[in-house]
C-alpha cells in the first residue's frame, strides 16, 4: 500500500507539471460555469440547486470526455517509453501500480471539482438550497467520476498509444451509458439487467438527494471490477 | 487452393466472430425475419471451427502453451471476480436501502402509505401513460420508486400512448397524464399525481370491500342510473371506475337507520320537499359521523316553493344558508352567459388542489352563506371550494327585465358556490354546491375532459368517501426552493466569475508552475 501512494505522489508530480491537467480542468469549469449561469443564476426563480447543473445532457458529456483524457496517459505512457518493464520487475506488485496510478488520477479529479463548490457558495448567497442535495449531489459526481476514471484506466493499460486509450475509454464509457438506451427499446429481464448496467441510470437519485445503496454498490463495482481487469491485462506483459 | 484458405483462416475466424456479435444483436433489438439470428450465430460458430480446422497446430499451441497457461489463469481469475461482483450487485439490488437526505424529507413517504404498501397482498402494477419529455413523468417516477421499494407486489411501467395505442384502448385510457393502477381485475385511474392521490388509488385498487354511495330518490331527484340529459348518468359511470357502486336510497323506506355500509350519501337538486322526517335521518346520520353531499339548485321561479327550504334548518345548524338568488357574473361566464358563471381559479383544498388549471362552469346556480353554526363553532372546519369573480353579484329579483345589481337587495360577489364542512372529532363531513346542473348528462356530454366538471364531482365523492387513514397524508406542502431575482449586474459578475475567472485562475496556476520549471 506505501508503495501505490508512492507511485500515486510520484504520478501526481508529473500530472501537474504536465500542461495538460490544468487545461481539462480549466475547460472542464468554462463549460460547468456556462452551465451554471444559465441553469440556475441565469433564470428568476429557478431551483436553488445543483440538480439540473450537474444532471444536464452536458455536464455528462464533459465528464465522458475529461475521464479518459485524464486518464489516457497513466499506463500507456510507461508502456510506448518501456518504462513499464522496470515497474513490473521492481519488487511492488501489479495491483499497488494500478492502485497509485489510479489514486492520482483521483486526486485531480477532486482538484477539478473543487473550484466548482464556488456554485452552492454563490446559492447560499442568493437562494434558499437544501443542503443535504448538496451533499448527495457530489456523492453522486464523486463515485461516477471514480468509475469512469477506471474504466479509462483499464484502456490505458491495454494500448501504448495515449490517443488510442483516450478514445477506447471514451467508447467503453459510451457502450455503458447506452445500454440504458437499449433498455427502451427491449422488454423483460433484459431491459431491466440493461438498465441497471448503465452508467448514468444510477446518477439521478444522487441528484435530487437520495441515497441509494444499490447505486454505491453499482459505482464501487464498476470501479472495482475495472481496477482489477487492469491489473489482470498488467500481469499479461509478463508472458506475453 | 488449401493454402490460400489456410492463408485466409484469420480472416474467417474474424468474420465468423463479428457474425456472432451480430446475432446477439440482432435477437436483443428483436429482428425482422426471425431467423435472422440463428442463421447468423451458425455461420460464425461454422466459420471459427472451420479456422481451427484449417490451422489445428495453432490452436493446439494456442490451448497447450505457456500462453494458454497464464492467459487462462488470468482469465479463469477475472471470470470469477467478475462472477463475484455480479453476484454482490445481484443482492445489493434486492435488498437496498434508500436514503432521504433532503432536509424536508421530500421523497420520504408517509407512514400511511407505507403501511399500506406493506399489507398488499396481491401484485399491483402501475402503468403511467405520458407524451415523451412531460415533466410531470420524472416527478411521479421519483414517487413510484419510492411506492416499488416498500413493496415487492408494487410495479410500474410507462407508456407512450402514441407508441403502444393498444395499450391505451385496453385499459380505457383516452387522455395523457394519467396512472391506471391495476391489482387482478380491478382498476383505477388517476389524473392527480402527489402521494395522496397515488396512495388512495392504490387503496382502492387493493381493498377488496366496495364503497357505496347513495342517491336519494322519491324526490325527483337527479337520477346517477338515468340517461336523460338531466340526470347524472354519467357521475354514476366515473364513480363506477373508481370503484364505487352507486345505488339509490329511498328514505322514506327506512324505518330507522341509514344503511350501515353507506360511504356516502348525495342528494341531487330533488323538486319535491323532503319530509321532516327524511332530513331528521339524514342530519342524526351525517352528526353521528356521516358523509353527505347536497347539491341545490335555484327556486324556479318567483313565489314558487323552494324544495330545499326543508332543508334550511339542518343547514343552518352546519352554519350554511342557502341564499334565495340566481348567481350572475357578467365578467366571467360561460361563452357570455351571465348566469352560469365560470370558475378558473380554486380554494385550496384536498378536492381543489388537482383541478389547477382547468376551468369549471355552474349554469344556473344559487350562492351560499356561512352563517354562526348551532354546533360547536370551533369545532367544525368551513372550507370554501368554489368562489365567483367579484364583479358577479346574486340576483334576488328575477322578474325585472334588466337584470342588475341592487344595493341592498342583492350580495356583491365574490359569491361561494360550494363549500365544505367538517366536525372533525366525529368524523362528520358535509358538501353544499349551489348548483347541480354543472354535473349533469347535458353538460358533461357537451364538455367532455375540457373542463372540470366532473372531476370536481368526483374529488367531492372521494373526499367524503375517504378513509381516515388517507386523509391525515393530505397535500404535502411543496418544498419550494428557488434563487431571489438577480440584478444585471450581479449576473453578470456570476457568469464571468465562474466562467472566465474561475478557469483562468487554474490557467495562470498552470502557466506558474511551467514557468518555474523552466
Amino acid at each position: 500500500m506505501r508503495n501505490a501512494l508512492i507511485i500515486a505522489r510520484r504520478e501526481l508530480g508529473a500530472y501537474f507539471a504536465s500542461p495538460i491537467a490544468y487545461v481539462v480542468i480549466a475547460a472542464y469549469l468554462v463549460v460547468m460555469g456556462i452551465l451554471f449561469s444559465l441553469i440556475v443564476a441565469g433564470r428568476p426563480g429557478a431551483e436553488a440547486s445543483l440538480r439540473f447543473v450537474f444532471g444536464n445532457m452536458f455536464s455528462a458529456i464533459i465528464l465522458i470526455i475529461v475521464g479518459p483524457l485524464l486518464t489516457m496517459r497513466l499506463l500507456a505512457e510507461e508502456q510506448r517509453s518501456g518504462t513499464i518493464e522496470l515497474l513490473l520487475t521492481s519488487p511492488i506488485r501489479d495491483w499497488e501500480v494500478v492502485l497509485g496510478k489510479y489514486l492520482a488520477g483521483c486526486v485531480v479529479f477532486l482538484a477539478m471539482l473543487v473550484p466548482t463548490l464556488v456554485y452552492p457558495l454563490l446559492i447560499e448567497r442568493f437562494g434558499n438550497p437544501d443542503h443535504g442535495m448538496f451533499v448527495t449531489t457530489y456523492v453522486g459526481v464523486i463515485l461516477l467520476g471514480m468509475a469512469i476514471l477506471a474504466l479509462g484506466l483499464l484502456t490505458s493499460a491495454v494500448t501504448q498509444n495515449q490517443i488510442v486509450a483516450a478514445f477506447l475509454g471514451l467508447g467503453l464509457i459510451l457502450v455503458l451509458t447506452f445500454t440504458q438506451f437499449l433498455a427502451t427499446v427491449v422488454s423483460g429481464p433484459l431491459a431491466g439487467i440493461l438498465t441497471y448496467l448503465g452508467l448514468f441510470s444510477h446518477f439521478f437519485d444522487f441528484l435530487r438527494g437520495i441515497i441509494d445503496t444499490r447505486d454505491v454498490v453499482y459505482y464501487l463495482s464498476v470501479t472495482v471490477g475495472a481496477l482489477f481487469l487492469t491489473t489482470q491485462i498488467l500481469g499479461t506483459r509478463r508472458w506475453r | 487452393m488449401m493454402d490460400s484458405l489456410r492463408r485466409g483462416a484469420p480472416y474467417l475466424a474474424g468474420v465468423g466472430i463479428v457474425a456472432v456479435l451480430l446475432s446477439i444483436a440482432a435477437r436483443v433489438l428483436g429482428s425482422e425475419p426471425p431467423w435472422l439470428p440463428e442463421a447468423l450465430l451458425s455461420l460464425g460458430v461454422v466459420l471459427v471451427i472451420s479456422y481451427a480446422l484449417l490451422r489445428p497446430r495453432e490452436v493446439v499451441a494456442a490451448l497447450t502453451g505457456r500462453r494458454a497457461r497464464y492467459g487462462g489463469n488470468a482469465l479463469l481469475l477475472s471470470v470469477a471476480f467478475l462472477g463475484i461482483l455480479t453476484t454482490v450487485n445481484i443482492l445489493s439490488d434486492r435488498h437496498h436501502k434508500r436514503f432521504d437526505l433532503t432536509e424536508s424529507k421530500q421523497y420520504t413517504l408517509s407512514q400511511e402509505t407505507i403501511q399500506i404498501l406493506q399489507s398488499l397482498e396481491r401484485p399491483v402494477k402501475v402503468t403511467g401513460f405520458f407524451t415523451p419529455g412531460d415533466p410531470r413523468q420524472t416527478d411521479v417516477e421519483d414517487l413510484l420508486k419510492e411506492y416499488a421499494y416498500h413493496s415487492d407486489q408494487f410495479t410500474y411501467e410507462f407508456v407512450d400512448p402514441e407508441q403502444r395505442p393498444g395499450e391505451a384502448r385496453r385499459l380505457g385510457v383516452t387522455s395523457y397524464g394519467v396512472l391506471v393502477f391495476q391489482s387482478g381485475d380491478k382498476r383505477q385511474q388517476t389524473f392527480g399525481l402527489d402521494e395522496e392521490d397515488l396512495t388512495s388509488a392504490l387503496l382502492k385498487v387493493s381493498r377488496d370491500e366496495q364503497k357505496v354511495v347513495y342517491f336519494t330518490t322519491g324526490h325527483k331527484e337527479r337520477n346517477p342510473e338515468g340517461f336523460q340529459s338531466a340526470d347524472y348518468g354519467n357521475v354514476g359511470r366515473i364513480l363506477g371506475m373508481d370503484n364505487y357502486n352507486v345505488e339509490l336510497l329511498n328514505l322514506a323506506t327506512i324505518t330507522d337507520t341509514i344503511p350501515a355500509d353507506a360511504a356516502a350519501i348525495v342528494v341531487a337538486s330533488p323538486q319535491v320537499s323532503f319530509s321532516p322526517d327524511e332530513i331528521s335521518l339524514l342530519d342524526k346520520w351525517l352528526e353521528a359521523g356521516g358523509r353527505l353531499m347536497i347539491l341545490a339548485d335555484p327556486p324556479a321561479r318567483r313565489g314558487e316553493e323552494d324544495p330545499m327550504a326543508a332543508f334550511s334548518e339542518m343547514l343552518k345548524k352546519w352554519g350554511i344558508r342557502l341564499r334565495d338568488d340566481l348567481v350572475l357574473d357578467p365578467a366571467s361566464a360561460f361563452f357570455g352567459d351571465a348566469a352560469s358563471p365560470l370558475v378558473t381559479r380554486y380554494r385550496f383544498s384536498t378536492i381543489t388542489k388537482d383541478l389547477g388549471g382547468l376551468t369549471s362552469f355552474f349554469p344556473l346556480a344559487r350562492s351560499i352563506e356561512q352563517v354562526t353554526p348551532e354546533l360547536p363553532e370551533e369545532d367544525l372546519v368551513f372550507t370554501p371550494l368554489i368562489e365567483t369573480s367579484r364583479d358577479s353579484w346574486g340576483e334576488t329579483n328575477l322578474t325585472e327585465q334588466q337584470a342588475r345589481y341592487d344595493e341592498g337587495e342583492d350580495t356583491r360577489g365574490p359569491l361561494i358556490l360550494a363549500i365544505t364542512v367538517e366536525y372533525r372529532e366525529r368524523g362528520s363531513r358535509l358538501i353544499v354546491f349551489g348548483d347541480s346542473d354543472f354535473a349533469s348528462n347535458a353538460i358533461l356530454n357537451s364538455v367532455r375532459g375540457a373542463f372540470g366538471n366532473a372531476d370536481l364531482f368526483r374529488n367531492s365523492v372521494n373526499w367524503l368517501a375517504e378513509e381516515e387513514a388517507l386523509i391525515a397524508i393530505g397535500p404535502k406542502p411543496p418544498d419550494i426552493r428557488t434563487m431571489q431575482p438577480l440584478t444585471p449586474a450581479q449576473q453578470k459578475l456570476i457568469f464571468y466569475g465562474t466562467v472566465i475567472f474561475l478557469p483562468l485562475i487554474v490557467l495562470a496556476l498552470g502557466g506558474a508552475v511551467w514557468w518555474e520549471r523552466r
